[in-house]
């Protein structure tokens, strides 16, 4: 062991000999340290869950908004107005289940010019309904059959695609009537004003006179006021070509559609079981045979309203509200560096070109929506760092001779003359070499860090929560989109620098946070070449609400871009 | 010496086995420390945070590593690396010679006896930079290359400050080895 290593050996185990008190403060040190920590845990795992929540959150109190809205129009539509106001009474209900509208089969002479119904599947989930004419099993409900034809006015919903004629459903029947005996007509009205109705388009102030025309229809029904015809109102179309049919040559349905509901109490007054209270005509009855208070129309394709009565509008299924995007494009801008080392870096950060992709899908109302979507986006910077070096001077001290050409006078002799003393000197010319002290200083530049030039990039997947105001003109839609996201560190390539600026720390040793919340913006113009396809072009803003990095470094995220989108709407 | 059981209790988050562990490892983490702090406060803060790492990394630790060895590691790292942050080093940097050697038998021999508090004292005069690289080189026992990754320096560098540490040590004790001379009268 040498004596340097003998130094250290010592200077080691004398330090070794140190003792240290615990002391209680620096355990408290400790333990507010820990407590912070678990905080900071805590809150990370709060706010995935707080984003899932939200994002929930708004996507149930969305649809539960908008479905409320539905149901109530679908409530309010059903039940026919009658001229005071009031829910004028049904005095039919299309079954309990799905009923599957038959195909009319002309009567032989009929005239009808309207199509024939193409299979129409409707949700029906109403109530039977006691019809105030008694009714003979053996012949068709020729009596309650306008009266079904009222209550079976077709959605205004379904207002697109071509007129469809349907045929009067027997109520509460489950084998098909041979052929009409009787007809309802609606009083006052005679066929001559029921073409003049017809041939007239229907607009929407018009829509409220047969409206009531066919709420007299099923009252006059309930009253059994004979000599009515009944005149189908689903049959004719707002501006269709339709004659008025006479009852007797009004198409049947081949077959009773199949249905389970209960059958029509066909009495007039009947006993309830146990309550000893007589059934009015206007009583509706459930399953057990229990009068229902209130008409509830759920008939969602059907959706009739007393205005729309005698305007069966046609059945097409309507656009679906979703719709789905793809876009991608380029985003400039990066990260945004700060923070107590980021002062040392003595290097600049500058906006990098990146890229986004994505998809997404939208619930999409009149003018707002609300959906989700994942978005591929990837965050370029550009840094420029300078050289930065290290000068060492190492300075050693050396010794040296150096010749000095001098003369030196020697004494040889010395001898006394008459009691003097005299010295013999000879003068000798000579070199001399005189001893100096010289330092020998070694400079050596260590290059800390090279100037570097690079592209640093970080990825993200986004999970956003869309919330979308649009206006739509003609075939251009504009619109605003953008909400909160959830970004998952999906990747990162580059380096900074070391701040104490001897060095670059790899992107992937800095200490990113996994999760992070965000947000997106953007603006929007679509042309729709199609029903179902658009093509948009729409600026983008995107970026991090907060602190990506964990420790002193701090970095924010954002870029701005333009995005191609393409976006098909579901039909 | 820390039980497996008290790691486990750890890992569970249990204030009292940590409140424990703190109490085991106090004396080898605040060894550590006051060698590359200045005060105590100092040494202190920065053994906290070396032990707040030690227990959110406890479940990280492989088994096999006996854990006064981890934990003295990743003391040491915690204290490098805050010194890299706080470190402001001039882009040009002028490194001194170092001063003239002391006659080391007898520096040596004077080290032998004297009291820990004075040695103390003597480190704290060392620059910074030549402290943190002697207490790793010289007490820790990493080697020069190591040390320049640590601290992102060269291995030259790491030796001039090894060297540099010394010479001021050694300068230091030959001083006190005149006075303790001086005041020892002859026989």
């Amino acid at each position: 062991m040498s004596e340097q290593e003998r130094f250290d050996d010592l200077v080691r185990r004398k330090l070794e000999e140190r003792t240290f008190p615990f002391a209680e403060e620096d355990w408290q040190g400790a333990e507010r340290l820990i407590q912070a920590e678990r905080t900071r845990r805590r809150r990370r795992r709060f706010w995935p869950f707080a984003a899932a929540l939200l994002i929930g959150g708004a996507g149930i109190a969305y649809f539960a908004v908008t479905g409320k809205e539905r149901t109530l129009d679908r409530s309010t539509s059903a039940v026919p107005m009658d001229r005071t106001g009031t829910h004028a009474p049904l005095t039919s209900a299309p079954s309990a289940a799905d009923v599957t509208a038959p195909a009319p089969v002309p009567a032989p002479g009929a005239e009808a010019t309207a199509a024939p119904a193409a299979e129409v599947t409707r949700s029906v989930a109403a109530t039977p309904i006691i019809t105030p004419e008694p009714v003979s099993t053996s012949t068709p409900a020729a009596a309650t059959r306008p009266a079904a034809a009222v209550s079976r006015t077709p959605s205004s919903s379904l207002a697109q695609g071509g007129p469809e004629r349907r045929t009067p459903e027997p109520v509460g029947r489950h084998e098909a009537p041979a052929a009409p005996t009787t007809t309802v007509t609606e009083p006052g009205r005679n066929d001559a004003d029921m073409a003049r109705i017809d041939e007239h388009p229907v607009t929407d102030k018009e829509e409220r006179a047969p409206a009531r025309s066919t709420s007299e229809a099923a009252r006059a029904t309930q009253e059994g006021r004979p000599g009515t015809t009944a005149v189908d109102p689903a049959m004719p179309t707002g501006g269709a070509q339709v004659t008025a049919v006479p009852a007797s040559t009004m198409p049947q349905p081949a077959a009773a559609p199949p249905h389970d509901a209960q059958p029509v109490v066909e009495s007039g007054a009947q006993m309830l079981g146990g309550t000893g209270r007589t059934l009015e005509p206007t009583d509706r009855v459930d399953s057990t045979g229990t009068p229902i208070e209130e008409a509830v129309a759920v008939d969602s394709t059907l959706a009739a309203s007393g205005d729309t009565a005698a305007v069966p509008l046609p059945l097409v299924k309507p656009a679906s509200p979703w719709e789905l995007s793809a876009m991608g494009g380029l985003l400039w801008g990066g990260g945004r560096y700060s923070g107590e080392p980021r002062d040392l870096w003595d290097a600049d950060v500058t906006t990098g070109m990146g890229w986004s992709a994505g998809a997404e899908v939208m619930h999409m109302g009149r003018n707002v929506g609300i959906g989700t979507g994942v978005h591929y986006s990837t965050y370029d910077e550009r840094l420029l760092a300078l050289e930065r070096s290290l000068t060492e001077l190492d300075v050693e001290r050396f010794y040296f001779l150096t010749p000095v050409d001098t003369t030196v006078t020697l004494g040889t002799d010395t001898f006394s003359i008459n009691g003097q003393l005299f010295h013999s000197v000879i003068s000798v010319d000579t070199t001399i070499n005189v001893l100096g002290v010289g330092y020998d200083s070694t400079t050596t530049v260590t290059v800390l860090r090279a100037a570097r030039e690079q592209v640093n990039r970080v990825s993200y997947l986004e999970i956003p929560l869309l919330l979308d105001a649009h206006l739509t003109q003609g075939r251009w839609m504009f619109g605003l989109r953008g909400g909160p996201t959830l970004g998952v560190l999906t990747a990162r390539r580059g380096a900074l620098p070391d701040p104490s600026q001897d060095g670059y720390t790899d992107l992937n040793d800095v200490q990113f946070r996994s999760l992070v919340l965000g947000y997106t913006a953007r603006a929007y113009i679509r042309y729709r070449w199609n029903s179902a396809w658009s093509v948009g072009l729409e600026p983008v803003l995107r970026g991090q609400f907060g602190n990506s990095l964990d420790g002193e470094l701090k970095r924010r995220t954002m870029a701005v871009g333009v995005l191609l989108s393409l976006t098909y709407r579901l039909r | 010496m820390v039980s497996d059981q008290l790691i486990a209790r750890c890992l569970r988050e249990e204030p009292k086995a940590q409140y424990e562990l703190y109490r085991l490892l106090h004396p080898l983490l605040m060894g550590i420390c006051t060698r590359y702090e200045r005060n105590r406060q100092d040494a202190v803060a920065r053994m906290n945070q070396g032990f707040l790492k030690i227990l959110t990394h406890l479940a990280d630790r492989r088994p096999e590593v006996p854990f006064e060895l981890w934990s003295r590691r990743i003391m040491i790292n915690t204290v490098i690396d805050d010194h890299r942050r706080q470190k402001q080093r001039k882009a040009h940097e002028t490194l001194e010679a170092p001063p003239e050697r002391a006659d080391l038998a007898e520096v040596n021999s004077y080290l032998g006896h004297m009291e820990v508090q004075e040695l103390e004292r003597m480190l704290e005069r060392v620059p910074a930079m030549s402290r943190q690289v002697f207490n790793l080189f010289a007490i820790d026992g990493f080697p020069h290359a190591e040390i320049a990754g640590m601290l992102g320096i060269s291995e030259g560098t790491s030796k001039w400050h090894v060297s540099n540490a010394r010479s001021i040590l050694q300068q230091a004790l030959a001083r006190a080895v005149a006075v303790d001379r001086a005041r020892t009268p002859s026989p």
